[in-house]
């Protein structure tokens, strides 16, 4: 087999990993980051500091710590997980750390009195979240959050170290095998960015969906 | 004796070193209509929020008709200044999302309820507009249509014209005082003294967190002596274009 197609077949055995794990961490990423937000707005004071001592920690340290660490010292506190479920726990955890804090941004930007009038006529707090802040804020988070997962599906290469078979690990496989690094590096770099624009773009579309649906304009 | 329909006792809020409200006491019959009048920070809002729950007390109590009130259970209403509407629903959704979700009515039911109360604040051909697409006063008159739906017992109005320009405060006002002829209480923050001295029946002015006058609309803007109160009402009515500059003080009675 050439060079070239054993490239593109380890592209195309990568990739799937690598898109799944992605949206998946992204996934629960958005619901643990609206849940912390939403802890650490209106819990009370103590939630809101263990809270932010949690997401600081996990901002402070380096992803490919966070994954080694979980991965491979795991085990010693009894958390013994295959790579990819461990990649895609990592991977959420991190995203959630950032998500929870554009979200946090996002609750502390729309005026209070909104909060104030669904209380009065007698909105939960949750229905308050789900059917006025959340979709209020929907609009202004978004290049936020688009911006936070174009990171993450970079991110995901260093799920190669954990072994997790994605698709830096299956394509520098290939380097790692016919000394071709040029080639196959070059592979990634464009497999990687051709998701990215494609995640811009359905971002995008997403932007006018929810314009749509919260202006009542295009 | 029996127990007022607003009854607020001894009302103290303090946050840090600021008194923002000394000590009030109030009562309001049902039916009644009270303008609260008096200079910024006075503690009128802090008194409306207090009431509305909103905001905790540091001492004092409030009842509404015999029960201390709780935000959402229904018995207090609110009118923002800033309207506070939902940006991303219509007009018409605004006023039936909480009769959906807290009154429980059915989305069909919500809808003809949210359109009765448009319609009664003549709004009911721009239903379907978001509040960017509506001007001030058109947007306090979904806010006043969104509080009615939901049958409060008393609906506290938080200057609800100051950020409107002075053909829409005319047309917010209008609804007010209709709503006043219908015999609901309500408790009217406001700086359009002409309104107030026509709409409420009683006038309290306040100054420091303190109720200084509390008596009939009439003679509290003509007759009341207390010098704070003339001094504040003597300023606006220097500022009334067409009324002649007093040579002196207003005094009682004048």
């Amino acid at each position: 087999m050439s060079i070239a197609a054993e490239t593109l077949w380890a592209v195309a055995r990568g990739l799937p990993l690598t898109v799944g794990i992605w949206l998946a961490s992204v996934a629960t990423g958005l619901v643990a980051g609206v849940l912390v937000a939403c802890a650490r707005h209106f819990g009370p004071r103590p939630v809101n500091g263990l809270l932010l001592a949690l997401v600081e920690i996990v901002r402070g340290v380096p992803f490919v710590v966070q994954a080694f660490l979980l991965y491979y010292g795991g085990p010693f506190i009894g958390l013994d997980l295959t790579p990819i479920l461990a990649g895609w726990l990592a991977l959420s955890v991190y995203a959630a750390a950032y998500f929870s804090e554009v979200f946090r941004g996002g609750f502390a930007a729309i005026p209070p009195g909104h909060t104030e009038a669904a209380r009065l006529l007698g909105l939960t707090t949750r229905q308050t979240i789900t059917r006025i802040l959340l979709p209020e804020m929907a609009l202004s988070v978004l290049p936020a959050l688009a911006n936070l997962a174009v990171i993450l599906i970079k991110e995901t290469a260093i799920l190669s170290i954990i072994t997790v078979p994605e698709l830096t690990f299956t394509v520098s496989g290939v380097g790692s095998a016919t000394f071709a690094f040029a080639q196959t590096m070059t592979a990634l770099a464009l497999s990687y960015w051709l998701l990215v624009e494609l995640t811009a773009y359905g971002a995008r579309r997403l932007e006018r969906g929810i314009a749509r649906a919260t202006l009542g304009t295009a | 004796m029996t127990q007022p329909f607003l009854l607020a006792e001894r009302l103290e809020r303090r946050v840090g070193d600021t008194q923002i409200l000394a000590g009030i006491d109030l009562s309001v019959e049902k039916g009644e209509v009270v303008g609260l009048i008096g200079p910024s920070g006075s503690g009128k809002s802090s008194l409306l929020r207090c009431i509305a729950g909103l905001d905790p007390l540091t001492g004092g109590r409030v009842l509404v008709e015999g029960r201390v009130p709780a935000p959402g259970d229904g018995i207090v209403g609110m009118v923002f200044q800033q309207f506070n509407l939902w940006p991303h629903l219509t007009a018409q959704e605004n006023v039936a999302l909480a009769l959906r979700l807290a009154r429980k009515k059915s989305r069909a039911e919500a809808a003809d309820r949210a359109r009765a109360m448009l319609d009664r604040v003549g709004l009911l051909k721009l239903a379907d507009r978001r509040p960017a697409q509506l001007s001030g006063g058109q947007q306090q008159r979904v806010a006043i249509a969104r509080t009615l739906a939901v049958e409060p017992h008393l609906i506290l109005f938080d200057e609800p014209t100051a950020s409107l320009d002075p053909e829409l405060t005319t047309e917010v006002l209008d609804v007010i005082r209709g709503l006043a002829e219908t015999g609901l209480t309500m408790l009217v923050v406001s700086h359009e003294m002409g309104f107030v001295a026509s709409v409420a029946s009683r006038a309290v002015f306040l100054d420091h967190g303190k109720v200084l006058v509390d008596g009939p609309a009439r003679s509290v803007f003509r007759d009341a002596a207390e010098p704070r109160l003339r001094r504040f009402l003597a300023t606006y009515l220097q500022r009334v274009a067409w009324a002649p500059e007093p040579a002196t003080p207003v005094t009682p009675g004048a």
